[in-house]
């Protein structure tokens, strides 16, 4: 900015002043911390995309309903049925015929149940289990006909009129074929079709659908049903299971973020000692030029501040940027599920710059503290 | 202005070989102008600047300036001194090497205000190297470097100069340049002048004499002729 012929830029000892002149150390600490930044929203990204389909399949699909498979001699115990009919919570009991496809995620592959019940109940659970149909149409009875949600969809890349199951895939584990008529969208992800009166060999079990806003005290009523009488697959149960396999892979997240976290923070802290170690010269001379210590020390902690905000800034916009442009053309078209950025990882990203701060501010203010203006500028004669 | 008690400055106390770096030293001097300290190299001279200026401490004895007390001050307080009231030459051109030479002589003010910059270029002009101002002091010879610290000394209009052989690093004809920038700046201030060549001092430059840390002369030519003229005038 010029005024009257004289120009004025920003002060002296402003951080942009220094972190202009001094591109090659400051862009190498800020380059740091946007790569690490950038590595922990992506890890939270697979993390999600590996867990998600898994929750939506298992822990989604019992949101409203309550699964029943028959136990290991393949019963459904009669005193449990009638329990069940009888319960006012319960609004129906429907059977069903359950089957299993996969669903391919980063690290193997996930079941995804598919549900064939009695044709006159198949408009009732699909509105149960809150689906919506967002392209082609309901399937018809005795034409082995399904519909797949659109996450599933993408992930085993069909499309209406495809065929899913063993015949078109050996791998599958629904026998023969059916053609796909419908994409679904839901807060779950499962298929559906006809149980045609039987004719699939599937394993026989029921889905209870408790009334409105009574499933948690139907859930409690058969909490401790003994599995020699029938599997009760209750939504806590498959939040359960859900919990304890995501943690581990939530714990592999964990462990890498604080491995990044880490390494990092150590990186940071012996790169500001050196850096401020080979500064302390510009440091004598501020202080002989009348600058107190801890005016000094200020100046060093704005700029590895200002320094951590700009890599930890950096960093968000590359892993938004990047994310955006990878769940466009990876995650999205695989049927991945996706999120630019979760408050978990927010926080563990936060942690970096936090974390990198503390240790570049140690060595700096210890450096501060042993230098004497005139040792350093004697030791320069 | 300045008053040194007794002063004693040494070095490695309570080992085997101690340094006396001063002795006793004792002086008072009240008055604006040019100082000289002058002495053979290591009779103590720069030190004795450092003790007046707070950059070091007296190992005994009093330093005081105007109403303060220098020993009995923090090094922070010191330090706040120095910044409102003292301008320091090394005998160096100590600069931040990331910075111009215009950014570096605004920095005890650390201000980019159209006046401070005002002031800043008219500086460098007087020392003739207001053509330097964008550059980096590595692209600047010796003397180039030392007339930017001592354009960066002046910058905030301290009331006492301190300089260390300010012209050790510069020529015949720069030396006197700088030397007339000191005498026009010691007509409202005091510039304390280290060097160990007297000719560069005016003959009527006071004159401290430091011999192996001892103070042997102090020479107040201005005030015997003051004194003088006061005594014709009567």
């Amino acid at each position: 900015m010029k005024k009257n012929g004289v120009k004025s830029g920003t002060k002296p000892l402003s951080f942009y002043k220094y972190y202009r002149n001094n591109l090659k150390k400051t862009v190498t600490i800020t380059l740091a911390l946007i790569f690490s930044v950038f590595m922990v929203i992506i890890f939270q990204s697979i993390t999600y995309a590996v867990n998600e389909p898994t929750r939506l399949g298992d822990v989604g699909l019992t949101q409203n309903v309550t699964l029943i498979y028959p136990s290991d001699d393949g019963k459904i115990d009669n005193n449990l049925l009638e329990s069940i009919k009888n319960n006012p919570l319960a609004d129906r009991l429907i059977p069903v015929y359950y089957l299993n496809t996969y669903y391919n995620h980063f690290f193997g592959t996930c079941n995804i149940m598919v549900l064939f019940p009695e044709s006159n109940e198949f408009n009732y659970i699909f509105d149960k289990l809150k689906l919506k149909l967002i392209q082609g149409k309901m399937p018809q009875p005795g034409k082995r006909e399904i519909i797949i949600d659109y996450r599933l969809a993408k992930n085993k890349n069909k499309k209406l009129g495809d065929y899913i199951g063993k015949e078109v895939n050996p791998g599958e584990k629904i026998p023969g074929k059916f053609k796909v008529v419908g994409i679904t969208d839901g807060s779950c992800i499962t298929c559906l079709s006809y149980a045609d009166d039987g004719k699939i060999a599937g394993l026989k079990g029921l889905i209870a659908v408790p009334k409105e806003n009574q499933l948690d005290k139907f859930n409690l009523e058969y909490k401790d049903t003994n599995d020699n009488k029938a599997n009760i697959w209750s939504k806590d149960k498959a939040e359960k299971r859900y919990n304890q396999n995501a943690q581990s892979l939530n714990k592999l997240f964990g462990i890498m973020s604080i491995a990044v976290i880490f390494v990092i923070s150590f990186a940071s802290g012996n790169s500001s000692y050196a850096q401020y170690f080979s500064r302390r010269y510009e440091f004598g001379i501020l202080q002989s030029l009348g600058f107190t210590k801890a005016q000094i020390l200020l100046r060093a902690a704005k700029e590895i501040c200002l320094m951590n905000i700009t890599g930890f800034i950096g960093g968000i916009a590359l892993g938004l940027g990047a994310g955006f442009v990878l769940g466009k053309t990876f995650f999205e078209p695989h049927g991945y599920p996706f999120v630019l950025l979760q408050q978990n990882a927010l926080i563990k990203a936060v942690t970096i710059p936090v974390c990198t701060a503390i240790f570049g501010l140690i060595p700096a203010g210890w450096l501060l503290s042993k230098i004497d203006p005139l040792t350093v500028v004697e030791k320069f004669e | 202005m300045f008053e040194l008690k007794n002063v004693n400055l040494i070095y490695d106390l309570g080992k085997e070989d101690v340094t006396h770096a001063l002795r006793n030293i004792n002086f008072k001097y009240d008055k604006k102008g040019l100082l000289g300290v002058i002495g053979p190299s290591g009779s103590g001279k720069s030190s004795v600047l450092y003790l007046m200026s707070g950059l070091k401490t007296a190992t005994s004895g009093q330093i005081f300036y105007k109403n303060y007390e220098l020993g009995k001050m923090t090094s922070d307080e010191r330090a706040k001194l120095r910044h409102k009231e003292f301008g320091f030459i090394f005998q160096r051109g100590y600069l931040l090497e990331y910075l111009s030479v215009l950014d570096n002589v605004l920095v005890p003010l650390n201000s980019n205000s159209e006046e401070y910059i005002k002031r800043a270029l008219v500086l460098l002009e007087k020392l003739g190297i207001s053509n330097l101002k964008d550059k980096k002091p590595y692209q600047l010879s010796g003397g180039q470097r030392q007339r930017v610290t001592i354009a960066r000394a002046l910058i905030n209009n301290p009331e006492v100069v301190f300089a260390d052989e300010p012209t050790a690093a510069l020529d015949h004809k720069s030396a006197f340049d700088v030397m007339k920038v000191f005498s026009e700046y010691a007509r409202e201030k005091l510039v304390i002048v280290v060097t160990h060549d007297k000719s560069i001092l005016g003959e009527k430059t006071d004159i401290i004499n430091i011999w192996d840390g001892v103070l042997n002369t102090l020479n107040t030519n201005r005030e015997s002729e003051l004194e003088k003229g006061l005594v014709d005038r009567v």
